[in-house]
């Protein structure tokens, strides 16, 4: 099991009066003003529990249906590696943190410049999280510019986990994109009820906000369910776009969504694993783009992340993203603020590392350098122990007034506990330019050449193979 | 009358004095389409360009094209009859698959705002529904939407099965410039503002 970081710090955006106030409003949201969802075996399931349509046409779910659902609900589960390891248990207190297999576009380490994803992209992509210490998971979306849309989806998650051996988060163009990965998944594992038992995979999908659920989502809530696959479901919305304006208003729409995908995946299937999953960002209102880099963005995602813990769930947080293009004073400032949030605020599963461009691209770059940023701040969240040993009253007598501690065995026992980056510099003469990103390049060279993920089974890959020549015709 | 004033009143965006002002120049003797060309479309262009400028925010330039909406309904009914050239027709939507309509909805608003006769199809919008509204409505222009990467397919399918009868202009947050060309769609806009230079464009 993989040894993970927990942060130490007390940190709250809201508050436990604050939190429950929002909590009521989402009840409120979801009983009175009701919702549109969509998808004839969801809505059917959801009536026949006390949920009802008006002549509206929107769904109310009644807060008892919120309740069971947040009693029967998993609050903690293994996420397994490729080979069947346990890796990690998703709760509400470790953190794991995860960049993507592919994006519409790759910020090309090589020659500098944006350019279209391709399928080979997911390779190196998948290679450089396998190896970076920090990063624990990817999302594989199917993004791949020369692949067909319809089995785009599947193929990335075909390249992913050709070299990725960490547990691997997808999404899907569509509902047959799902079944698709859960059948390859399950060639990769052994089976589909080793795949339940020891899920290397889990999904994400999303409603679309304001307080719409469309077929598609609930399909794939259900068909998540039903297979035992763990699933984020997670609002992107935009304050005075698709959210209120204001910041607890678009909190308590926010998580009334997330409860509403709860309530549906906990009544097809009691106790099927759900992650709590919530991006409110802001609409810049100078040139409308929904913001990859805004403070306010960091700030309602970790207190979302609160709302998440209350109810003693998961989070899916955000982390490592930015607005600006390339690699920059304004993309390292943004990436490294929320990162700092996202640890800071216990976000349990972290999604997007090193996506620039408010999200059109992912830069393999930024992820080696959001590794090194989320060491340091890690040695901030480990917090301060305060005990004997670490008081260390017997060092500072017999060191005494006016003496050092260089050579006590205290110093020596404990300095490698101090934090000595790998890519920042702290040289006693600097050099006359920056050489940081040169270290990157080598460090992503070093690992093109050097890391090698263990090939698949001769069988799976001929499996692997065959799936994609059938779904091509 | 100074018309100056419900010039000044679109850029402001005060919704609620539009009519007051309009109904002062009438009686005063403007003409309804002095008005509309010399306060409310001139109005909106300055709106448009202080908001390419970073002076006015897209919340200022929806109540400004709302003042400018409210104003043409109260003068078109008076020039019926009258040769009046509109801005331009334009019928849009959110291409079929796809149920994203914030960056449609605002392109809409804008339009609007700018004098165009907009015909707002909705979302998941198919291919046929396109081909008929062409037919029944004859706009200038088709404008489509997407958001999806998997829904950009059905844009090209849909700009090829308008094959030419009308001019086609496409946005989204994947879509981009060479993508457009790929399709042969006719213009591209990243933005509701450009979007609105894109359509006065096509038509001129």
């Amino acid at each position: 099991m993989k040894d993970v970081l927990s942060s130490a710090i007390d940190f709250n955006v809201l508050g436990q009066e604050k939190c429950k106030q929002i909590h009521e409003a989402s009840l409120t949201i979801m009983d009175e003003i009701g919702l549109k969802i969509q998808g004839d075996q969801v809505l059917n399931l959801l009536l026949d529990h006390g949920a009802k349509i008006g002549n509206d046409g929107l769904t109310r779910i009644p807060v008892p249906l919120v309740e069971k659902a947040l009693e029967v609900v998993p609050k903690e589960f293994t996420l397994y590696s490729r080979d069947g390891e346990p890796y990690v248990r998703v709760n509400k207190n470790n953190t794991i943190i995860g960049t993507h297999s592919d994006q519409l576009e790759i910020l090309d380490p090589f020659s500098g410049n944006a350019r279209k994803f391709l399928r080979k992209d997911t390779e190196l992509m998948a290679k450089i999280a396998d190896y970076l210490p920090n990063i624990d998971f990817v999302l594989s979306v199917g993004l791949s510019s020369d692949v067909s849309t319809r089995i785009q989806s599947q193929v990335t998650f075909i390249e992913t986990v050709k070299s990725f051996r960490k547990p691997i988060n997808f999404s899907s163009n569509d509902v047959q994109g799902l079944n698709d990965v859960i059948e390859i998944a399950a060639l990769v594992a052994g089976s589909k009820k080793i795949l339940q038992n020891k899920p290397f995979i889990f999904y994400y999908c999303e409603p679309i906000p304001p307080l719409t659920h469309p077929e598609e989502s609930t399909e794939k809530l259900r068909i998540s369910a039903e297979n035992g696959i763990p699933v984020v479901y997670m609002p992107y919305c935009m304050l005075g776009g698709t959210a209120p304006i204001t910041f607890a208003g678009a909190l308590a729409q926010c998580n009334a969504d997330v409860l509403t995908g709860l309530v549906i995946s906990q009544l097809v299937r009691e106790g099927a694993p759900y992650i709590y999953g919530a991006m409110p960002s802001i609409m810049d209102m100078r040139t409308t783009v929904g913001s990859y880099g805004a403070p306010e963005f960091a700030l309602l995602v970790s207190a979302s992340s609160e709302l998440a813990h209350m109810y003693g769930l998961p989070f899916y947080g955000t982390a490592g993203t930015s607005d600006a293009k390339f690699i920059d004073e304004q993309s390292i400032a943004e990436v490294t603020m929320f990162c700092f949030a996202a640890l800071l605020s216990k976000s349990n599963l972290v999604h997007d590392v090193g996506v620039l461009d408010h999200c059109i691209n992912v830069s393999p770059e930024m992820v080696v350098l959001a590794d090194e940023i989320i060491e340091m701040l890690k040695h901030f969240v480990q917090g301060v122990a305060v005990d004997s040993e670490e008081l260390a009253l017997t060092v500072i007598k017999d060191v005494g007034p006016g003496g050092h501690f260089l050579t006590t065995e205290h110093t020596a026992s404990k300095f490698k506990s101090i934090w000595y980056p790998q890519l920042f510099s702290r040289k006693m003469k600097n050099d006359t330019s920056s050489e940081i990103r040169g270290k990157i390049h080598s460090k992503i060279h070093t690992i093109i050449s050097n890391h090698q993920i263990p090939t698949l089974d001769h069988e799976i890959l001929k499996e692997l193979e065959k799936w994609e020549i059938l779904a091509s015709d | 009358m100074d018309l100056n004033s419900i010039y000044q009143c679109v850029i402001t965006g005060e919704r609620d004095r539009i009519e007051g002002l309009i109904q002062s120049a009438l009686s005063a003797g403007c003409k309804p389409d002095d008005i509309i060309n010399n306060t409310l479309i001139k109005g909106m262009d300055e709106v448009g360009q202080k908001m390419k400028d970073g002076d006015l925010f897209v919340p200022e330039v929806l109540m400004s094209a709302n003042t400018m909406k409210t104003g043409l309904e109260l003068l078109k009914p008076l020039i019926e009859g009258e040769e009046r050239e509109s801005v331009g027709k334009i019928a849009i939507g959110t291409v079929a698959g796809d149920l994203h309509d914030i960056g449609k909805n605002l392109v809409v608003m804008m339009l609007e705002g700018a004098g165009f006769e907009v015909i707002d199809l909705g979302v998941d919008v198919e291919v046929e529904r396109f081909v008929q509204v062409i037919e029944e409505e004859k706009p200038d222009i088709i404008g489509l939407s997407a958001l999806l990467t998997t829904t950009m397919k059905t844009m090209g399918e849909t700009v090829q099965a308008i094959g030419g009868k009308t001019k086609t202009m496409i946005g989204g947050a994947p879509v981009t410039e060479e993508f457009a060309k790929e399709i042969g769609a006719n213009g591209y806009a990243p933005d509701a503002v450009t979007a609105v230079d894109l359509a006065k464009s096509l038509i001129s």
